[in-house]
C-alpha cells in the first residue's frame, strides 16, 4: 500500500463526457449508412427505450426517487405531439416543445407534494398516474378512445423532414446522444453532486444548503420532459397513436432496462436499452415454440420479470455497475486510503483569538418535545463570535436534540433562535445553512460513491447558481464557476492537509480522516457559526489534537464554534465557555474551570458520594453498602 | 340511480379491496415496506381456488386459495425480499414490482386471458330490497371480511405470536431483545398478507371472475384502502376499502363506468397530494 | 467457572472502532459494574454480548460454554437478558403485555402467574399500573418495567445499560435496591453506568472504560477512591496521576 498517485486513467477532465459521448455521435452518423432496414428499425427501438430510460434514470438513479411515470409522460409527448399538430395544425418542433413542458408541468403538481412523503408513496402516485393517463386516452373520444388516430406527418424542422427510417433513426439518436452528454455533464456538476449527496445522506445534504424538496421535484419535471420527447417522436415514425404502448407495463419495461444496465450511469440507459432488446428477440425465438404463439407477450413479461429479481438480488447496480467496480478494482488507488501523521493545518494566526462581545447564535426558551418526551426544556443559550462553547451533559441530557433544532434539523416545540440577529426559528436545515450556520454529524455523514473533492464540493453548493440546465451545458458562466468552485475546495483541502485523500472515494477513508473532511466540507459553505455533533468520538489522541488546533485555527479566522463533546479534557483544554445541560435543561453556564469545579455538573456526572441526596463535598466516595 | 345499489357493490367490491388494504397494512407495520405484489397475491389464490376447484368442493377450494396465496407471500419474501434486506427499502420495493410482473405473466401463461370462474358457496337468487339486488356471495365476502377483522384483531392482540409480531412493529431493537425472532416475524407477516389476500381473491371469483391481470388494478385500490387506514391499522383500512367501493360504484353510476377507475386513481393521487395520513391522524409527511 | 467471560471483544462500527478487545469475568452471585464516560463503548459492549449486534471479533463464554454461534433469541433461552438503554419498552402496549413479551421464549412453559407475581412483588408500582400503556409511564416506572420484562425470562445473567439514564437520584436509589435484592435472589449482574459513584455502591467489582479499553479495575471500594475515575470523566486538571491514558497540560483557554 504505497503513498503513490492514483492510477487513473489520465484523461483532462473535459474529455471524460465529450469523448465517449463523441463516440456515440460518430456510430450513429456512420450506422444508418452501413445499416439495412430490419436493423435500423430495431436500432430505433432501442434508442426510444434509451431515450426513456434516461429520463428514468435522472429521477430514479441520481436522486433515489421510484418513479413509474415514465409511460405516463412518453403519451403525453406522443398524444400531445399527434393533437397540437393533426387537430391545431401546429408545427412539429412547437407541439414537441409544448407537450414536453405540459409533462413536466405535471410532474411538477404531483412531485411538489409527493416528495414530502416516503419514497412508496411516489411509487404508487406515479403507477397511479400513469393508469389515469392511459384510461383517459383510452376513453377520450377526442383521443380517438381505443382506437386511436393518425395523419400525423413525420417531424420536421424548418424544412427538413425526417420521413424515412433512417433519418429517423438520426434523430432518435442525436436526441439520446445530447440527453446522454447532458446527462453525464449534470452528473459532474453542482446539481448532480447534490441530487448524488440527497441520495446519499438527506440530513447531511440539507445542512449543505440544498433545498431537498425542491431538488427531487426538479429533477422529476427534467424526467418528465425527456419522456414527452420519446412519445412526441415516437408519434411523428408511426404516424399513428394509439394506447397500447402507454401502460403501466412500459413503465416496468422501462425501470427493467434501467435496473439492467445500472441506475447509477446514464450509460445504463443505453446498455439496459440493448441488452433489454437482445433478451427480447431471443425470447421471442424460443416462446412460441415452448408455450405456443399466444405466448409472446406473457412470456417475455415473466423473462423479464425474473431477470428483474435476479439482478436485484445478485447485482443491484447492473450491468455498467458490475463493469466499473471491476474497472476501479483495477485501477483505483491501492485498499484504503494513506494516512499520514496529522500535522493539525497550519498554524493558526496568533492575532486576536478571543470572543467578542457580539451573539451570533442565541437561543431563548427553547423546548423540544417528542409526544411525551421531554428532550429540551427552556434553554437559553448564547454564542458569541469567536468564541469556542462547548455543550456538554450526562448521556440523554438533550445535546444532539438541541444541536439539531438550532441547526434546522428538527422544528422546536416553542422558544427562539436567532442567527446573526436574524430569526431562523423553525427553518429547514437547507435555510439555515443559506444564513450562515454549518453542522456536522454524529456519525460519519460524508456522501457515499463521491469522492473527497467532491465532498467538499457539494459543501461549496451555496456559493454557485449552476442549475440542471446549465450544468447540462458547457456555457462560459458554468465552467467558470465550477472551476472557481473546485480552486475553492482544494484550497481547504490543502488547509486541512487532505489535499492528498482528494480522489478517493469518502467511504474507504478511516474515521479520523472522514471527520477531518466533514469538517472540510462544513467550511465550504463560509459559514459564520459552526455546530459539531461530537466532533472527537472515536478518534485517537493525535487525531484529536489535530483537530483541536485546526477548530483553534477556525476561531481565529471569526467563525465561532459550538459543540458537543464527551472527552472532557479535549474540551476543557479548548472551550471557552461551557453550558452544561442535564435533563434538557441548562444546569450551568461557565468557563471550563468553574464548571469542572462545580458540584452539581459534578454530581449530575459521577452521581452523588453519599447516600443521601444533599450533596456534599465528594472528594472521595464512601463506599456504603449494605 | 339507485344508491343502495351503489351501497351494495361498494360491499361487495369493497370487501375485497379492504382485505387486500389490510394485506398492505400488515406487511408494513412488521417490515416498513410496501408489497407491490400484493394485489397479485390475491390473484393468485382466485387461481389456486380454481384449479382445486377441479378436485375439490367450492368452500374447500377457496380455502386452498387462501394456502396458495400464503405460499406465494412466503416465497416472495424469501427469495426476492429477504436477500435484499441490506439494499434499502427502494430495492425491496422495486423487487416486490418484478415479482408482481412474475406471477402475473406467469398467470397468463398458463391460464390465458380469459375469466374464470366458480360456483357460489351458496346457491340461491340475489336477494332484492327496494329494487337493488345483493348476490349472497357479497354477503360471504362482508361476512368473511368482518371474520377476518376479528381473527386477525384477536391474533395481534391475544395469541403470543400475534402479539410478538405487533411488537415487531412497535419496536423491532426491544422484540430482538426478549428474543423474537424478528425475520421470521417478517416471513410470517408475508405469509399471513398472502393469505388473507388469497382468500378474498378466491371468495370473489363466483362474482368478479378471475383474470391473470386483475392484480394491477386491485393492489392499487387496495393501497387507496392501505392509505385510508394510515397503513397503521387494519380495521380503518377495511373500512377504507368499503369507501372505495362506494367510490367506484357511485362514479360509475353517476358518470360513467369507462370513468370509475380514473376517478378512483385520482382519488389516490388527491390522498397522497391532501391527506397522505387517510382516516387516521397520523402525520406522515416528514421534514425536508 | 466464571458465570460470563469475555475475551478479546472488538467492534468496529465501518472504520469506526469502537470497542478493542476488551476483557472482563462476572461470577456466580456477583455484581460488576462497567463505568466510564461516553463514548467508551460500554453499550456496544452490552449489545455485542448479548447479540442485538453481531459478535465479530472476541469470544463470549457463558458458564463455560461458549456462546459464539448463538443468535440473541438463543441467549435469551440460555438466560442472559439484556436492559436495554432508554428502557426501550413497547410503548404502545400494556405493563403486563410487555411483561408477557418478556416471557416469549419461554412461552410453553406452564402459565405466567407465578412470574408475574415475582415482578409485581419488587415493583409493586407496576402491579397498580398493569393496565396502564406502557409509554405512560414515568421514566423510574419505566426502568422498572424493563427489569421486569427481562425478569420474565428467567435470567440467571442481566446485562443493564444506564438504568440510571435520566432518573432522580432518589429513583435512581431504588432501582440500585431493586437490583441488590435480584442478586440476593441469584441473578448475576452486570451493571454498565455512567454514574459511577451509584453504580459503585451496589456492586462488588468493576471495570473502568475508555474509548473501547479496560483502563482500570479492582474492587468497588478501590475503584471508588481512585483518582483516574474522575479523571477520565472530568478530565480535571489537578490529578496527579500521569497514567498512560494521557493527561494532557492544562489547556489554554
Amino acid at each position: 500500500m504505497s503513498d503513490n498517485a492514483t492510477r487513473r486513467w489520465p484523461l483532462p477532465r473535459m474529455t471524460r463526457t465529450a469523448g465517449p459521448a463523441a463516440a456515440t455521435v460518430i456510430v450513429i452518423a456512420v450506422l444508418p449508412g452501413v445499416l439495412g432496414d430490419y436493423y435500423l428499425g430495431l436500432g430505433y427501438t432501442i434508442g426510444m427505450n434509451a431515450l426513456l430510460a434516461l429520463g428514468l434514470i435522472l429521477v430514479t438513479g441520481f436522486a433515489g426517487q421510484f418513479s413509474l411515470a415514465q409511460a405516463a409522460f412518453y403519451a403525453i409527448g406522443a398524444y400531445g405531439s399527434a393533437l397540437l399538430t393533426v387537430k391545431a395544425g401546429w408545427p412539429a418542433a412547437a407541439a414537441l416543445v409544448v407537450s414536453a413542458l405540459g409533462a413536466a408541468l405535471v410532474a411538477y403538481a404531483l412531485g411538489k407534494p409527493v416528495f414530502r412523503l416516503r419514497g412508496h408513496f411516489l411509487a404508487m402516485g406515479t403507477l397511479a398516474l400513469t393508469e389515469i393517463v392511459y384510461l383517459l386516452v383510452n376513453n377520450l373520444s377526442f383521443t380517438g378512445g381505443s382506437s386511436g388516430f393518425g395523419g400525423i406527418m413525420p417531424f420536421s424542422l424548418g424544412q427538413v423532414e425526417f420521413d424515412d427510417l433512417r433519418s429517423q433513426f438520426w434523430l432518435v439518436w442525436s436526441v439520446v446522444a445530447a440527453t446522454l452528454w447532458a446527462s453525464l455533464r449534470i452528473r459532474r456538476g453542482r446539481e448532480g453532486r447534490a441530487l448524488r449527496a440527497l441520495r446519499s445522506h438527506e440530513a447531511a445534504a440539507a445542512a449543505c444548503g440544498i433545498p431537498i424538496s425542491w431538488t427531487k421535484t426538479r429533477v422529476f419535471a427534467g424526467s418528465a420532459f425527456i419522456g414527452s420527447i420519446a412519445g412526441s417522436l415516437y408519434a411523428h415514425q408511426l404516424l399513428y397513436v394509439n394506447p397500447p404502448p402507454f401502460d403501466v407495463m412500459t413503465s416496468v419495461d422501462i425501470l427493467a432496462i434501467a435496473v439492467l444496465g445500472g441506475l447509477r450511469s446514464p450509460w445504463g440507459a443505453i446498455v439496459g436499452a440493448v441488452g433489454f432488446q437482445v433478451i427480447r428477440q431471443a425470447v421471442d425465438g424460443v416462446l412460441p415454440g415452448l408455450f405456443g404463439a399466444g405466448s409472446v407477450g406473457a412470456g417475455e413479461e415473466l423473462v423479464f420479470g425474473v431477470i428483474l429479481v435476479l439482478i436485484l438480488v445478485v447485482r443491484p447496480d447492473g450491468i455498467v455497475g458490475a463493469l466499473s467496480s471491476l474497472a476501479s478494482r483495477a485501477s483505483a488507488p491501492g485498499g484504503t486510503a494513506p494516512v499520514r501523521p496529522a500535522a493539525g493545518g497550519r498554524p493558526a494566526p496568533a492575532a486576536d483569538a478571543r470572543p467578542g462581545e457580539r451573539v451570533v447564535l442565541r437561543a431563548r426558551g427553547l423546548s423540544k418535545h417528542f409526544g411525551g418526551v421531554r428532550a429540551v426544556t427552556d434553554v437559553d443559550l448564547t454564542l458569541h463570535e469567536r468564541e469556542i462553547l462547548a455543550v456538554i451533559g450526562p448521556n440523554g441530557a438533550g445535546k444532539s436534540t438541541l444541536l439539531n433544532v438550532l441547526s434546522g434539523n428538527l422544528p422546536p416545540t416553542t422558544g427562539r433562535v436567532e442567527l446573526n440577529g436574524a430569526d431562523v426559528t423553525g427553518a429547514r436545515a437547507d435555510q439555515v445553512a443559506a444564513r450562515g450556520l454549518a453542522r456536522t454529524f454524529q456519525t460519519p455523514s460524508l456522501f457515499a460513491g463521491l469522492t473527497v473533492r467532491e465532498n467538499v464540493l457539494v459543501g461549496g453548493y451555496l456559493s454557485g447558481r449552476v442549475g440542471l440546465i446549465r450544468s447540462a451545458l458547457p456555457t462560459v458562466g458554468a465552467v467558470r464557476e465550477e472551476r472557481r468552485l473546485a480552486a475553492r475546495a482544494d484550497e481547504i483541502l490543502a488547509e486541512l492537509d487532505l489535499s492528498h485523500l482528494a480522489e478517493h472515494e469518502a467511504g474507504h477513508l478511516s474515521l479520523g480522516q472522514q471527520k477531518m473532511v466533514e469538517v472540510a466540507r462544513a467550511l465550504a459553505l463560509n459559514p459564520a457559526v459552526l455546530l459539531l455533533d461530537e466532533p472527537g468520538a472515536g478518534l485517537n489522541r493525535a487525531e484529536k489534537l489535530a483537530l483541536a488546533g485546526i477548530l483553534r485555527g477556525l476561531r481565529a479566522r471569526g467563525v465561532s464554534l459550538l459543540l458537543i463533546e464527551h472527552d472532557m479534557e479535549f474540551v476543557m483544554s479548548l472551550a471557552d465557555r461551557v453550558h452544561v445541560l442535564n435533563f434538557g435543561r441548562t444546569l450551568r453556564v461557565g468557563t471550563p474551570a468553574e464548571v469542572q469545579a462545580d458540584e452539581d455538573v459534578i454530581a449530575a456526572y459521577l452521581g452523588t458520594a453519599r447516600r443521601d441526596v444533599d450533596g456534599d463535598e465528594p472528594v472521595e466516595a464512601t463506599n456504603a453498602r449494605s | 340511480m339507485n344508491v343502495l345499489q351503489d351501497v351494495f357493490t361498494a360491499l361487495s367490491v369493497g370487501s375485497v379491496y379492504g382485505v387486500v388494504g389490510a394485506g398492505y397494512v400488515i406487511v408494513h407495520r412488521i417490515t416498513g415496506m410496501v408489497n407491490f405484489a400484493q394485489g397479485d397475491l390475491a390473484m393468485a389464490g382466485a387461481f389456486g381456488a380454481v384449479v382445486a376447484a377441479s378436485a375439490l368442493p367450492t368452500g374447500a377450494a377457496m380455502v386452498a386459495g387462501a394456502v396458495v396465496g400464503g405460499i406465494a407471500g412466503l416465497l416472495l419474501y424469501v427469495l426476492a425480499v429477504h436477500p435484499l434486506r441490506n439494499q434499502g427499502l427502494l430495492v425491496q420495493t422495486i423487487v416486490t414490482l418484478a415479482a408482481a410482473i412474475v406471477l402475473r405473466s406467469l398467470a397468463q401463461l398458463v391460464f390465458g386471458t380469459k375469466p374464470y370462474a366458480l360456483d357460489p358457496l351458496t346457491a340461491g337468487r340475489p336477494i332484492q330490497i327496494a329494487g337493488a339486488s345483493l348476490p349472497l356471495q357479497a354477503l360471504w365476502l362482508v361476512g368473511i371480511m368482518a371474520l377476518l377483522y376479528v381473527a386477525l384483531t384477536a391474533f395481534f392482540d391475544r395469541t403470543m405470536t400475534g402479539r410478538a409480531m405487533s411488537a415487531c412493529a412497535i419496536n423491532r431493537y426491544a422484540a430482538g431483545v426478549v428474543g423474537i425472532n424478528v425475520v421470521g416475524m417478517a416471513a410470517l407477516a408475508f405469509t399471513i398478507s398472502g393469505a388473507i389476500t388469497g382468500l378474498i381473491g378466491a371468495v370473489q371469483v363466483p362474482l368478479g371472475f378471475a383474470t391473470a391481470d386483475f392484480g394491477l388494478a386491485l393492489g392499487l385500490k387496495g393501497f387507496i384502502a392501505a392509505i385510508l387506514g394510515g397503513f397503521d391499522r387494519i380495521g380503518l383500512a377495511m373500512v377504507g376499502g368499503v369507501l372505495v367501493g362506494f367510490v367506484e360504484s357511485f362514479a360509475a353510476s353517476t358518470i360513467s363506468t369507462s370513468y370509475q377507475e380514473v376517478i378512483v386513481f385520482g382519488l389516490l393521487l388527491v390522498l397522497l397530494v391532501a391527506r397522505p395520513g387517510g382516516l387516521t391522524r397520523l402525520r406522515v409527511s416528514e421534514r425536508v | 467457572m466464571p458465570a460470563l467471560e469475555v475475551r478479546g471483544l472488538s467492534y468496529a462500527y465501518g472504520s469506526m472502532k469502537v470497542l478493542d478487545g476488551v476483557d472482563f469475568h462476572v461470577d456466580e452471585g456477583e455484581i460488576v459494574t462497567l463505568i466510564g464516560p461516553n463514548g467508551a463503548g460500554k453499550t456496544t459492549l452490552l449489545n455485542v454480548v448479548a447479540r442485538s449486534l453481531r459478535l465479530r471479533e472476541g469470544t463470549v463464554h457463558l458458564r463455560g460454554e461458549d456462546t459464539g454461534r448463538c443468535s440473541q433469541a438463543d441467549m435469551v433461552r440460555r438466560g442472559l437478558l439484556l436492559v436495554p438503554e432508554g428502557r426501550q419498552v413497547f410503548g404502545a402496549l400494556s405493563v403486563e403485555d410487555n411483561l408477557l413479551l418478556g416471557r416469549y421464549v419461554r412461552r410453553r412453559e406452564g402459565r405466567a402467574g407465578a412470574d408475574l407475581d415475582r415482578v409485581y412483588r419488587l415493583f409493586p408500582r407496576l402491579r397498580e399500573r398493569s393496565r396502564q400503556l406502557a409509554g405512560t409511564l414515568s421514566g423510574g416506572e419505566q426502568q422498572m418495567l424493563a427489569i421486569g420484562r427481562a425478569m420474565m425470562g428467567a435470567p440467571r445473567v442481566m446485562l443493564l445499560d444506564e438504568p440510571s439514564l435520566g432518573l432522580s437520584p432518589q429513583m435512581v436509589e431504588r432501582i440500585m435496591d431493586a437490583l441488590s435484592q435480584l442478586r440476593d435472589q441469584g441473578v448475576t449482574i452486570v451493571l454498565v453506568e455512567q454514574n459511577a459513584f451509584a453504580a459503585l455502591r451496589l456492586a462488588d467489582r468493576g471495570y473502568l472504560l475508555q474509548t473501547g479499553r479496560i483502563v482500570g479495575s479492582g474492587s468497588s471500594e478501590n475503584l471508588a477512591h481512585d483518582p483516574t475515575v474522575r479523571h477520565v470523566y472530568l478530565g480535571s486538571a489537578t490529578d496527579e496521576g500521569g497514567d498512560d491514558a494521557g493527561s494532557a497540560p492544562p489547556g489554554e483557554s
